[in-house]
């Protein structure tokens, strides 16, 4: 038998004795970057947008807007309302976390009044019909440093009257 | 302070990504393997400083990636014991001219890639070889009979 080089041992260096986990450990951090992968592919981290709807009597209220976002990520949120009914001040009323930590880039069409009630973002639009629609568009980007889960409840209102309201929940992933 | 934060939780990442990677993979460095390395490194800036583009954010985030490095090199020397999950430990792939088929397969290297390795050391024959071993680095060291 050769005589190994100096600070090599045949146990060690030649049987791998007691190296038998080593790989295992190398696969079970392959599995878990694949685990990443795969979460990222099933939009666990989101940007994707889905969509949900409440309704009422009174009008119905969609969203489309994505359950998960990341660090610096341009999205887009749509909300639709669906009058059924003649609403003479139709207001969205969004909960705080719909503007902590993001920046907001444009809405469209702008509201004819924006007012802060109670926390609370109020955008009041123009009248609307029975049967007519209201289509909202807002571009947000993830500020860099917003890290964490927000409720982003939705309300329309109609002055006092709350006609609708859609619970939404947002994480932002670093 | 969240951009010191970022470079931690990257250089964890690089660390962990390194050591699973397999050495050979590392060290060879085929063409392949250098452009996978240059979009990592695109990667990762733009994880690390985002839309920080100040000349503070770039201190900060390579002032914490060369200390890292520091602490880790540290590490290493201070306590033997982290040594193996740190840098890893050298492996015996061939003995008095005959390759271990264990070692070899283990990480995944061929009789051809070990011939060819001994041949950029001018060994024509790994049969004038006493031992060789893959070295943390990656390297593959031939010592002759």
């Amino acid at each position: 038998v050769a005589t190994l080089p100096d600070h090599l041992e045949r146990k060690t260096h030649v049987e791998l004795y007691k190296r038998d986990i080593e790989p295992t450990i190398r696969l079970v951090v392959v599995l878990v970057f694949l685990g990443i992968s795969a979460a990222g592919l099933a939009n666990v981290f989101g940007q994707r947008t889905s969509g949900s709807s409440a309704e009422s009597s009174a009008a119905r209220l969609e969203l489309e807007a994505p359950h998960a976002a990341r660090g610096g990520l341009i999205y887009q949120v749509h909300f639709r309302v669906e009058a059924r009914q003649a609403i003479e001040e139709p207001e969205l009323v969004l909960d705080p976390g719909w503007f902590e930590g993001l920046t907001i880039n444009t809405v469209e069409p702008e509201p004819v009044e924006w007012r802060h009630v109670g926390g609370r973002n109020v955008l009041v639009y123009g009248p609307l019909a029975a049967g007519q629609e209201l289509d909202v568009r807002l571009q947000y980007q993830v500020n860099p440093t917003a890290i964490g889960r927000r409720g982003q409840g939705v309300a329309l209102e109609d002055g006092p009257d709350t006609l609708v309201r859609l619970a939404h929940v947002m994480s932002i992933f670093p | 302070m969240d951009i010191v934060l970022r470079s931690i939780v990257i250089f964890v990442f690089i660390l962990l990504l390194m050591r699973v990677l397999g050495r050979r993979e590392l060290s060879s460095l085929e063409p392949f393997d250098l452009v996978i390395l240059v979009v990592i490194g695109d990667f990762v800036q733009q994880g690390v400083t985002q839309q920080d583009y100040s000349v503070t954010g770039a201190v900060l985030a390579v002032g914490t990636l060369g200390v890292l490095t520091v602490l880790v090199s540290w590490l290493s020397f201070r306590f033997p014991r982290l040594r193996p999950a740190l840098e890893g430990r050298p492996i015996v792939l061939l003995e008095d001219g005959e390759a271990i088929e264990g070692n070899m397969k283990r990480e995944r290297i061929t009789i051809e890639e070990l011939a060819a390795a001994a041949r950029l050391q001018q060994i024509d024959s790994l049969g004038q070889v006493k031992w060789a071993v893959l070295e943390t680095g990656g390297q593959i060291s031939f010592i002759q009979k």
